[in-house]
C-alpha cells in the first residue's frame, strides 16, 4: 500500500494559513535565515500573526537570531510551535538535535520533513515564513509537491555566482507554476545592478535591496536590537511595499 | 515535553487517509485497518489505539477492527553494508535521544552509528514508525 497518511494532516494543519512564503536562494550564505527571521519579526510587530519555520535541517539557526536558547515544544495532539510573543510562533528541529550534526540525505531527509510537518499544529495565522535550505534539494522539491500554494522570495547577493544560481532556481519556480513574489538583493555594499538585471531578464519583481550592515552581527540574539538596524529598516520597507 | 500526546497526530493522519481511501473506493464501510508499527518510533500503543478509536467514531470506519503488526527496527549501513536489528533502544540510546527519534525517526541518523564501521550513513530498512499497511472495505 503506497498511501502516505501524513500528507493528509499536513494539508489540514497548513490549510488555515493565509500566506506561506518560502525564502530561497541558489547558494548558501546569502542571508536567507536573516531575511526570514527579521521579516517574521517585522510582520509580527506590525500586528500580523506569524509563524517562522526553520527547514534548514542541516544547519538550523533561526533560533540563534531570535535569541532562543531553551526551546521546548508543548504537546497537544501533535506539537505546538513555540510561542515567542503573543503573535509570533516558531518551529525548528533544533530542540531535537541541539548542536549535533544532522547527516540526512535523500529519502531520509524527505521523510524527516514530512514527519515534522505532519505533527506540527499551526494555528490560523496570517503568514508562515519558511527558511529554506540553500539550493534545489529534497526539501524544496517536497515543499513544491506538498504545499502547492506556497509563494517564494528569492534572496541573492550581488555576486555573479549567487546571481547565476538563483537564476536557475527562479526558472525552476516559474516552471513549477508557483508564485515568485520577487527577488531581494541582500548584503549590498554599493550596487545591486546584477540582481535588478536578473529580475528584468526573468520578468520577475525586484522587491528591493538590503544593505550590508556591519552592526547587524552584534544584534543577533536580541530581536529588539535587530529591529533597530539599517538592515531591518530596509526590509521593513520591502515588507510594507510588497508583502503586506 | 509531556509524553505521548503526539500519538494523536499520528492517529489523525491515519484516520484521515482511511476515510479518504474509503470514499474514493465508494465503500459502504471500512472493516479493517492494518497498521505497521515500527519499533524505532517507540509509540505508546495504548494511547495510539485509544486515539484511533476516538477519531474513527461517527465515520465510515467506526466499526473497523484495528490490527497492529509490530516490526523491530532494522538498519543497513551505506558505507560497509552491515545490517543490524535493535531489540532494545534503551541499550543504545539515552531517554532524550529516544524522545527526539519518537518525533522524527530519521533523527536516529543523528544519534546512532553503524556498530561495525561507525558511520551515520545508514538506511532504516524496516521498523521505522507508523505505516498504513492495508484497509479492508465493504462496497
Amino acid at each position: 500500500m503506497s498511501v502516505d497518511a501524513r500528507i493528509y494532516r499536513i494539508k489540514k494543519t497548513l490549510g488555515g494559513i493565509k500566506n506561506i512564503i518560502g525564502v530561497v536562494s541558489g547558494k548558501g550564505g546569502v542571508g536567507k535565515t536573516t531575511i526570514s527571521a527579521v521579516m517574521s519579526l517585522i510582520l509580527s510587530v506590525k500586528g500580523y500573526s506569524v509563524g517562522l519555520l526553520d527547514l534548514d535541517f542541516h544547519g538550523p539557526s533561526c533560533h540563534t537570531i531570535l535569541g532562543i536558547k531553551d526551546l521546548e515544544y508543548e504537546e497537544e495532539k501533535g506539537i505546538n510551535p513555540y510561542r515567542i510573543t503573543k503573535n509570533l510562533y516558531f518551529a525548528s528541529i533544533y530542540p531535537f538535535v541541539k548542536d549535533e550534526y544532522v547527516p540526512l540525505r535523500g529519502k531520509a531527509l524527505s521523510n524527516a520533513l514530512i514527519e515534522f510537518l505532519s505533527i506540527l499544529n499551526w494555528r490560523k495565522i496570517d503568514y508562515l515564513i519558511v527558511d529554506m535550505p540553500p539550493g534545489m534539494g529534497d526539501i524544496l522539491l517536497d515543499i513544491v509537491r506538498l504545499i502547492p500554494n506556497s509563494k517564494f522570495i528569492a534572496v541573492t547577493t550581488n555576486s555573479v555566482l549567487s546571481i547565476q544560481t538563483v537564476g536557475r532556481l527562479i526558472k525552476f519556480i516559474i516552471d513549477s507554476r508557483l508564485e515568485l513574489q520577487g527577488i531581494i538583493a541582500n548584503m549590498i555594499r554599493n550596487y545591486d545592478t546584477r540582481a535588478r538585471r536578473l529580475a528584468e531578464e526573468l520578468s520577475v519583481n525586484f522587491l528591493g535591496s538590503v544593505p550590508f550592515d556591519a552592526d547587524y552581527e552584534n544584534t543577533i540574539g536580541n530581536p529588539q536590537s535587530i529591529l533597530g538596524t539599517k538592515l531591518a529598516s530596509a526590509l521593513k520597507e520591502i515588507v510594507e511595499r510588497h508583502i503586506t | 515535553m509531556v509524553n505521548a500526546m503526539h500519538e494523536w497526530a499520528l492517529a489523525e493522519s491515519i484516520i484521515m487517509a482511511v476515510i479518504d481511501l474509503a470514499k474514493r473506493e465508494n465503500a459502504k464501510e471500512v472493516v479493517e485497518i492494518e497498521l505497521l508499527i515500527g519499533g524505532l518510533q517507540t509509540i505508546d500503543l495504548e494511547i495510539f489505539e485509544f486515539a484511533l478509536n476516538e477519531l474513527k467514531k461517527e465515520t465510515i470506519a467506526k466499526n473497523a477492527k484495528i490490527r497492529f503488526v509490530k516490526q523491530k527496527p532494522k538498519f543497513k549501513c551505506n558505507v560497509c553494508g552491515y545490517e543490524w536489528i535493535v531489540d532494545d533502544l534503551n541499550k543504545v540510546l539515552s531517554e532524550e535521544e529516544i524522545e527526539s527519534i519518537h518525533f522524527i525517526p530519521e533523527l536516529s541518523h543523528v544519534f546512532m552509528k553503524c556498530p561495525k564501521c561507525g558511520s551515520n550513513d545508514f538506511d532504516i530498512v524496516e521498523g521505522r514508525g507508523v505505516l498504513l499497511k492495508g484497509v479492508r472495505i465493504v462496497k
